[in-house]
């Protein structure tokens, strides 16, 4: 480490003490009439307003959370031990709110906008985005149209994902539930390189800082922080900054999503958000209900999840929306979008509990995960048959819609008759043919951790399978087959790719990538 | 504070009692008087609250000891004998003051300060409280020597903060919040 020149010392702190100005302040205040597991009950502050934040002595914050005919309960956002009986607390007059602005990106912050990854303070302008926000009314949304590219090929070929979507991704511990999420934001880097990015927010509530710091060291090795943004509420973090992040999560995104930019936000995991807001509301004496969450934990993740939406492509009527925070109503523009991917723990495979039905009910589709097939082998363990997008087709591009329309069934009618195939026992050959090419199918959607596939080579090996002309490799070389002949097609027929990635399925297209495919497979043959 | 919503009812009542009959003021000094004596002896405080001294006793010890009060103040220790509420007395001796003041637009405002007020501050601080609310008060000091310096102003929901304790937490503060360390 440098020498630090003592002279250098004392110009700083001069800089500092000299900008600092003495002043006093005029503040509504109240006493603390106690305080304990992280909620203080004021006495005053008559004038407080739901879901302002509070100043206590020593700078700890806190959220409003209950006003009775005399006290108001306030969550602490932080050490509680720092608050004393009998001290002053303070309104600041301020909804609970988070600054946001470009610089944002590539940082790791806290529930309330402190960065956390220590390097300095958030460069830039920033504007103050409130936690809490009316989602975008009807008029000013539109259809979902563009893919969001996952670029995990059973996903983007059976259950697409569009942007502004919400999907739901939902599974038993360890299934792989986090890796498919960052997998989708690995994807987004070619937006990214090519000036056009997809803003990601991924939001952690209540995992081990170990994972968050992994989490944050993947990115930025495959250079994905510089467009993602982690918000962090790590499980020693108050059961309040807990559920306040994916809030916080959604400020950030909206201010990309009003400014006519995409951006995807994921919630991992909103159980452990439901688990934190049980805990306040029954310190805060409110009743409780099924499963002991309170009777309000759908309107927690409702109101959450409706922030998600595409905006319509225009900016006049986009500068008109329903509560839009002053300090952006300069910047406004249409065509923006919000893609949420909540996840959701599920404990042994129980998806009729209570957190998983609402949370079910209020996206628009599901990938659900299971461990029986990751066990045994299928990774991406994505359980096709009951995941769901209820946006589908509309959010595909064109070629990958033709080639993988008829996937999804050629794998409902496989596992159907998959059970026969493990009897061994002698089946006609229309039967055979479904189970050959169900078993190469398989082989094909499974993918590494952190490999996501450009659309163009998942559009290329999708139409190999789907048109049987993998049957004559054997089922243990398939994902051999499939790097050679995407290798093969990047070197010697990148112009097809391109033409698929375009949209474009002309027979021209078709009869080369057949042709290819059946070359290739002739070598596999024994 | 416990029993304060019983104790803000029966204050109520006491005081709508004392205006009917013109003798607010009486009563008011009379509260003052109460409020102070049990501030003063937790004896007094204690056999208020012990539910096994009798009822009989608790009366006519109050009628002893507070024995130049107002009839409504002697009628309202039997009310609150009646009901049980006996305890409650420190409270609804107190909650009436601050319903009597509010009614008569009366401030107080308590000034802290390290050393005692001197009269020409005093004056400069009543100039403060008609900027901030339009009112006059009267003022209360307390000194307390950790604020270092300065005054702090507080007239009900209102504090108005100059003194040199807060700027150097502030300082602080500022100090302390240091976004070049990682915290994961």
């Amino acid at each position: 480490m440098a020498e630090v020149n003592p002279a250098e010392v004392s110009a700083i702190l001069k800089k500092q003490l000299s900008g600092f100005e003495s002043k006093a302040s005029l503040d509504e205040v109240g006493t603390v009439l106690n305080i304990g597991d992280g909620i203080a009950r004021i006495y005053g502050l008559a004038n407080a307003q739901y879901g302002e934040l509070i100043e206590f002595e020593g700078g700890l914050e806190g959220i409003v959370l209950n006003l009775e005919e005399d006290n108001v309960g306030v969550v602490v956002l932080g050490p509680f031990s720092e608050v004393k009986e009998g001290s002053v607390a303070k309104r600041t007059n301020r909804i609970a709110s988070i600054q946001v602005g470009e610089g944002i990106s590539g940082r790791v912050i806290d529930t309330l906008g402190s960065p956390i990854d220590g390097k300095g303070p958030i460069q830039g302008e920033t504007f103050q985005m409130p936690l809490e926000r009316k989602a975008p009314g009807v008029i000013y949304r539109e259809p979902v149209t563009e893919p969001l590219q996952t670029g995990i090929k059973a996903i983007d070929a059976m259950v697409p994902v569009g942007r502004g979507q919400r999907e739901l991704v939902i599974g038993d511990r360890q299934t792989g539930k986090t890796a498919v999420c960052i997998d989708t934001i690995l994807n987004q880097k070619e937006f990214y390189d090519a000036g056009e990015p997809v803003y990601c927010i991924y939001v952690a509530i209540g995992q081990k800082a170990s994972t968050v710091a992994g989490i944050a060291k993947v990115l930025e090795d495959r250079g994905a922080l510089a467009y993602t943004t982690i918000v962090a509420a790590n499980a020693s973090d108050p059961a309040a900054m807990q559920v306040y992040a994916p809030f916080a999560g959604a400020a950030i995104g909206e201010y990309f999503r009003d400014t006519g930019r995409p951006a995807l936000i994921v919630y991992d995991d909103l159980s452990k958000q439901a688990v934190a807001y049980r805990e306040i509301s029954l310190l805060l004496r409110r009743p409780p209900g099924r499963e002991a969450y309170p009777g309000d934990v759908f309107f927690l993740h409702s109101r959450l999840l409706e922030r998600a939406a595409k905006i319509i492509n225009n900016d006049n009527i986009a500068s008109q929306m329903n509560d839009l925070p002053e300090s952006i109503k300069h910047l406004v523009k249409g065509g923006g979008s919000l893609t949420a991917l909540p996840l959701i723990e599920t404990q042994a495979g129980d998806v009729s509990a209570y957190i998983p039905t609402n949370v079910i009910s209020i996206t628009d589709g599901q990938i659900f995960l299971t461990s029986d097939l990751f066990n045994s082998g299928v990774r991406p363990a994505i359980n096709v048959g009951i995941s769901v997008s209820r946006v589908g087709g509309n959010a595909q591009i064109k070629s990958m819609k033709k080639v993988a329309g008829t996937l999804k069934l050629d794998q409902a009618q496989y596992r159907e008759l998959e059970a026969f195939a493990k009897f061994g026992s002698d089946l006609d050959a229309a039967t055979m043919n479904v189970i050959e090419k169900g078993k190469r199918n398989v082989e094909i959607l499974k993918q590494s951790e952190n490999d996501p596939y450009p659309v163009e080579d998942q559009i290329a090996i999708i139409f190999a399978g789907s048109k049987n002309l993998l049957r004559p490799v054997p089922v243990e070389r398939v994902r051999e087959f499939e790097r050679e002949y995407l290798e093969y097609l990047n070197m010697k027929h990148r112009d097809v790719l391109d033409a698929l990635k375009a949209g474009k399925l002309t027979d021209e297209i078709t009869d080369t990538l057949t042709s290819v495919a059946k070359d290739l497979a002739t070598k596999y043959k024994n | 504070m416990k029993g304060t919503r019983a104790a803000q009812r029966y204050a109520k009542a006491i005081l709508n009692i004392a205006i009917d009959q013109k003798a607010s003021d009486a009563v008011f000094k009379d509260m003052e008087i109460i409020s102070k004596t049990f501030i003063a002896s937790d004896e007094l405080m204690d056999v208020m609250a012990s539910p096994v001294i009798k009822n009989e006793l608790k009366r006519n010890s109050l009628r002893e000891i507070f024995k130049n009060s107002h009839d409504i103040t002697l009628g309202s220790f039997d009310v609150l004998l009646e009901n049980n509420r006996i305890y409650l007395l420190k409270y609804v001796a107190q909650q009436y003051i601050q319903q009597y003041n509010t009614l008569n637009n009366i401030q107080i405002a308590t000034v802290t300060t390290a050393i005692p007020l001197s009269p020409s501050l005093e004056e400069k601080i009543q100039d403060k409280i008609q900027e901030l609310t339009g009112n006059s008060a009267t003022i209360k000091n307390i000194v307390d020597p950790t604020i270092i310096g300065g005054f702090i102003l507080r007239i009900g929901d209102l504090q108005y903060n100059a003194s040199v304790a807060q700027n150097l937490n502030n300082l602080k503060r500022e100090f302390k919040s240091n976004t070049y360390i990682s915290k994961i």
